[in-house]
């Protein structure tokens, strides 16, 4: 999987930033609300080599096929460079845009939609070719067509070429859209979920047309999915990202087999699998993913994080600072109830050990959570410093009096992380990059994975 | 349109291959409309009102200027008293004379008047339809096409203000300074019922732009005037289709209701006028003959457009 | 003793031009009290038409043809003081009541149907996250279910029970007070899950639980529901394409391909042992995370459409393993073990153990191997084409 040194790079992506302006509504503009865009892609660098194909993945709403489209230039990038083959995309002469045109393509999700209900296949396919007057004369085109769709596996192309899309199948749409996509003969195509709509008995034979078509026609693939699974098959490197942030990329089988970021080890526990059986882990993260409008500050993962580093005078251990964290959180979002509290016998308490629980799969939970269905955790067996217990005592009296302000301020000096405050870089880490504060220094906190971090580069981080 | 471009060869061979598959595009269309028994009944009134207007005389006993007794101009007598007081005269069958559906107060023959001033009810029909969807649908393209930009922003709060315009005061003060015209009339109408047209297709392209089909062209390079027309145009024409069959239907009855608060040209043949007439020579509880045919007419009319509408809409909308 | 037994069933939809839609057709399976039951199988296999036909929710144009439906239940007006149906009910020709105190629900009338749903069988929908009304509190809305369905309770027994059951499935009780929006997509999920526990049912229908969810997401939803039969001991029919999610979290299942039942059996036996071309197909085309160098094969040819089908094995065009026999009857379901142990197909009479309808199943092993081998998928001729 060493890639050789000498190739140079078909796309180079560097510091890409898509944010979307919502318009703001009349009532935001009186009341003088700041807009706040959407930040779909919020700082990528990305390196894409010829004949390779590179996975996106991430839950939905983490930028990865906005990335795809600002690739394609549909979209164009608020901040940051794209450059295709040396050229920088975002800065083109009519010309150049031409040529870009043709070297570029890109295949949607959903065959169903990707397809004009109105155009044959035909049409469909020889667009292209015509917008860019790439073959002269009808019967050239219709040679080219026939020969792409055979490429594509519909053959004999006369029964398809005079087909609407309604009467064909979704494994004979998408292998249009893929005939569409290739009939200008392109260097770099995007594939956004390509499979993701059609049934499980079909979706290989796309795959592995999609791969033998990769040899035919010296492609490189950009390949955008939500499932793991299919970018372990089809990709040799793979991104992971979070929030418009790329967390992790490397070699796939590397990132798969020994994921470095935390948010990376979660994504892949989470995924069922026939084989694993019952020695599967569950994703250990807390609660969902933030709105992208608002994301958290430094690392994006760093409220969600099983490995999340505590301060440097932290007496106690990481688990305990994780909830520590935690109960900090819910303070900030309000989520802790004291009305309900007061009413118990100790509600100083009752408070402190509502607070500490871990939204969690069971595995992950303590005895006395599992007890209470996560509504209560024992604060005692946590091994907390006392200057930590004693910020959230206070923490939680002036919740009782309700002032949440005084509560967040209680809780600021003790209960902080690295993570929160400065944004990781994305730093080369063996075969791959991470951007993980826990391997920015030798010695850091590494928390569960422990150990795993031997090759990691101790480059100093700042801001 | 683009679809031309670049085939330099016009040998006829490629030329028909080329249309085959729109002839049969065409013929799967009409077997789609005609599962709709209701799409051929309104296509069938309307082809009776079509002849009517184009050959009128063919369907009509006598010509608009027969009178009761006299027979066809030129006249030289006049009715008798006792002749005169007989109308509006009930159908009559050869004797005194042939009215299949009576006379009016004039004489006149009610089934040639009802004929003869259907070719009126079709233009005014189809003249505000086409008129409403000629300035409505290119402008809700736009407006939806660039959706989110000043050039929206713009012609939406034009629609805006002329929703805000009293059709009937506006209507008054039109033909009062141009003329009580049909062709005024129409303009009046249209330039009320393009606004519909305009929202539905601007919001029609503002949901068809997202379909990745339109990214996909964007992808391929084509430009703007391309994925409008080619993209999105054949998307949102069946809508608007339907629309001005609607716009048609409704451009009749205003017609007939204008004419019969007077606002009208009384020098042409109209349905609506007759209905007027009726209500101020005061015999609508008289002479059933004479208030019934019109209504009945101008109801037929309105019902086939909108039946024709109806199937369209069937017929493109590819989804069952 | 069975919660739900399903004999013989056949669904079928009515299109325009007179022929029938054979969504499901001869259709057995049992589900135990406190089991998850998987229905697996591609779109368009009848999977969901077959649960909903359960408890009536077909489409106006569906219905069923044939086959029972027999469920644990006993209504209230033919119930005797121990909820067990009475012996003048039992022996009333007209009464869909057996005497092991089971109701044939495919003869009930609406009336009486709704009697059943929530009460004894719920459903979560397939987008649960939607399913709760925006402008009704939470608490409420489980109170209307519960008011709804069990007219009997009073209104602070019903608040007292929408507290408790959003405290079982791990909300704050107090949150009842909270609208849809105040809550994060998992505890929506939650507490459409409480919703339908609201009146204690017997048997949970899961029409596709976790599709169109994030992995995370999904993997919390699937602990959600095993937590869920351990606190209510409720039993569970999953329906889904998803076979890595199904291998996950039941324990019996049924492949369903073109509205027939292709094999089933214990979740461990189907995936070990599988012993029918289809899902021998469906699990070369299913990649894994786990496995490094992967070859998928996909299974050639498209899904049936169901209009009038012939005769014959449904699988058969797109089955590399069909003989003359295939073309003649679809084939019944032959027990495995005794294929397995003897190289003998024979009829299973136990419909809980693991069964397979194929004809070959007497070259079991020969077709197991074969299949593994990409060329037997792609080296034949389709018939369909």
């Amino acid at each position: 999987m060493d890639r050789p040194d000498d190739r140079e790079p078909l796309v180079e992506i560097e510091g890409l930033r898509k944010l979307f302006d919502q318009s703001q509504g009349i009532v935001d503009t009186v009341l003088g609300r700041e807009p706040q865009p959407v930040r779909a892609v919020d700082g990528v660098s990305l390196d894409i080599y010829p004949g390779d194909t590179v996975g996106i993945a991430g839950e939905s709403g983490c930028g990865k096929t906005t990335l795809g489209k600002l690739l394609v230039k549909l979209y164009e990038p608020t901040e940051g460079t794209i450059r295709f083959d040396g050229d920088d995309v975002t800065d083109m002469t009519r010309e150049d845009e031409r040529q870009f045109r043709k070297r570029v393509q890109m295949i949607f999700q959903d065959p169903f939609e990707s397809l004009n209900p109105r155009m044959t296949v035909y049409d469909t396919v020889s667009e292209p070719l015509k917008i860019n007057e790439m073959v002269d004369g009808y019967d050239e085109r219709r040679s080219r067509v026939k020969q792409v769709l055979e490429d594509v596996g519909l053959g004999p192309a006369e029964v398809y070429l005079d087909a609407f899309p309604d009467e064909l199948s979704g494994g004979e749409r998408q292998r249009v859209a893929i005939a569409r996509a290739l009939v200008v003969d392109p260097d770099f195509v995007v594939c956004d979920e390509p499979v993701s709509m059609l049934d499980v008995s079909i979706r290989a034979g796309v795959l592995n047309l999609m791969q033998d078509l990769q040899d035919e026609y010296d492609l490189t693939y950009l390949f955008i999915s939500h499932d793991l699974s299919l970018i372990r098959y089809m990709c040799d490197r793979a991104g992971i990202m979070y929030l418009g942030n790329m967390v992790e990329q490397g070699p796939t089988d590397d990132v798969i087999d020994d994921p470095k970021h935390p948010y990376t080890e979660a994504l892949f526990d989470a995924v069922p699998d026939v084989e694993l059986g019952d020695d599967r882990r569950r994703a250990n993260a807390t609660g969902e993913v933030p709105s992208p409008r608002n994301p958290p500050s430094g690392c994006r993962y760093h409220p969600r994080c099983a490995h999340i580093i505590p301060p440097e005078d932290w007496g106690g251990s990481q688990a305990a600072f994780r909830r520590a964290f935690q109960f900090k959180l819910k303070v900030q979002r309000g989520e802790l109830d004291a009305e309900a509290a007061s009413d118990d016998g100790d509600p100083v308490e009752s408070l402190v050990e509502q607070g500490l629980t871990l939204d969690v799969p069971e595995e992950y939970r303590s005895e006395r959570e599992i007890e209470t269905g996560g509504h209560r955790t024992d604060a005692a067996s946590l091994d907390l410093p006392s200057d930590a217990r004693t910020a959230l005592d206070e923490a939680a009296e002036a919740l009782l009096d309700g002032d949440q302000d005084a509560a967040v301020a209680a809780l600021d000096e003790v209960v902080t992380t690295p993570c929160a405050s400065r944004k990781p870089r994305p730093l080369p880490s063996g075969t791959r990059e991470v951007a993980c504060h826990r391997y920015e220094d030798g010695d850091a906190n590494t928390g569960a994975i422990g150990g795993s971090n031997g090759g990691l580069n101790a480059a100093p981080a700042e801001d | 349109m683009a679809t031309g471009q670049g085939d330099t060869e016009s040998d006829g061979e490629s030329y028909t291959r080329r249309w085959e598959p729109r002839l049969e595009r065409l013929k799967r269309g009409w077997s789609r409309y005609s599962e709709h028994n209701i799409g051929i009944l309104g296509l069938v009134i309307l082809g009776i009102f079509s002849l009517w207007a184009v050959v009128p005389g063919v369907f009509a006993p006598h010509s608009t200027d027969w009178v009761a007794y006299l027979g066809e101009p030129p006249i030289e007598s006049r009715l008798t008293a006792e002749q005169v007081r007989s109308l509006p005269h009930p159908p009559a069958f050869g004797d005194p004379f042939f009215a299949p559906l009576g006379t009016n107060a004039n004489g006149n023959g009610i089934l040639s008047l009802v004929i003869y001033s259907a070719s009126n009810a079709m233009y005014i029909g189809l003249a505000a339809g086409l008129l409403s969807s000629l300035v409505g649908v290119p402008l809700g393209l736009i407006s939806g096409f660039y959706g989110d930009t000043w050039i929206d922003e713009a012609i939406q709060r034009f629609v805006d203000i002329m929703y805000g315009l009293p059709f009937l005061p506006f209507l008054i003060v039109l033909v009062a300074i141009r003329g009580i015209t049909t062709t005024n009339i129409i303009i009046g109408i249209a330039v009320t019922s393009w606004l519909n047209n305009c929202i539905t297709i601007r919001g029609e392209t503002l949901s068809l732009k997202e379909r990745s089909y339109v990214e996909s062209a964007k992808v391929a390079g084509a430009s703007d005037t391309r994925i409008i027309f080619r993209h999105i145009m054949p998307n949102v024409l069946p809508i608007s289709f339907v629309f001005l069959a609607q716009d048609a239907a409704g451009a009749v009855i205003t017609q007939a209701s204008l004419a019969y608060l007077g606002l009208a040209d009384f020098t042409a043949n109209s349905w609506g006028i007759m209905l007027e007439n009726i209500k101020s020579q005061g015999y609508i509880f008289d002479a059933w003959w004479w208030l019934l045919p019109p209504g009945i007419a101008l109801m037929l009319m309105a019902a086939s457009f909108y039946f024709i509408g109806f199937s369209m809409e069937d017929v493109t909308n590819p989804q069952r | 003793m069975t919660l739900l037994e399903v004999n013989d069933l056949s669904i079928r939809y009515a299109v325009d031009d007179g022929s029938a839609v054979h969504a499901s057709d001869d259709v057995n399976f049992s589900v135990e009290p406190g089991e998850t039951y998987g229905l697996v199988g591609e779109s368009g296999c009848g999977k969901t038409t077959l649960a909903k036909s359960l408890v009536h929710l077909l489409d106006d144009n569906g219905y069923i043809e044939d086959g029972e439906v027999w469920f644990e239940t006993t209504l209230p007006q033919w119930a005797d003081e121990n909820g067990d149906p009475k012996q003048s009910v039992i022996d009333d020709p007209d009464k869909p009541v057996r005497a092991d105190g089971k109701t044939d629900l495919a003869q009930l009338n609406s009336k009486q149907i709704r009697d059943i749903r929530w009460r004894d069988i719920a459903i979560i929908p397939q987008s649960a996250m939607n399913a709760l009304n925006p402008v009704y509190k939470v608490g409420d809305q489980i109170v209307e279910a519960i008011l709804r369905h069990e007219p009997e309770t009073t209104a602070e027994e019903a608040h007292e029970r929408a507290r408790d059951l959003l405290e079982r499935v791990g909300i704050e009780p107090d949150r009842a007070d909270d609208y849809a929006h105040q809550f994060s997509g998992g505890m929506k999920q939650r507490a459409v899950i409480a919703m339908a526990m609201a009146c204690g049912p017997d048997l949970l229908i899961a029409d596709e639980p976790t599709t169109a969810l994030d992995v995370i997401i999904q993997d919390r939803i699937l602990e959600e529901l095993e937590a869920l039969q351990e606190e209510f001991g409720v039993s569970i029919l999953v329906i889904s394409h998803d076979i890595s999610v199904m291998a996950e979290i039941c324990d019996r299942m049924a492949v369903m391909y073109g509205g027939k039942v292709m094999e089933s059996g214990r979740t461990e036996e189907i995936f070990d042992a599988t012993a029918n071309p289809y899902t021998l197909g469906l699990k070369n085309s299913f990649p894994t995370i786990t496995s490094k160098d992967q070859d998928l094969v996909s299974i050639p040819g498209t899904p049936p459409t169901l209009r009038d089908p012939d005769e014959g094995c449904r699988f058969r065009e797109r089955c590399p393993f069909a003989v003359e026999e295939c073309h003649a009857a679809h084939p019944p379901m032959y027990d495995v073990a005794t294929a397995d142990a003897e190289g003998r197909a024979v009829e299973s009479t136990d419909r809980r153990a693991h069964t397979t309808a194929c004809y070959r199943i007497d070259e079991l092993e020969q077709i197991r191997t074969d299949a593994i081998n990409e060329s037997t998928w792609t080296d034949q001729t389709i018939e369909s084409r």
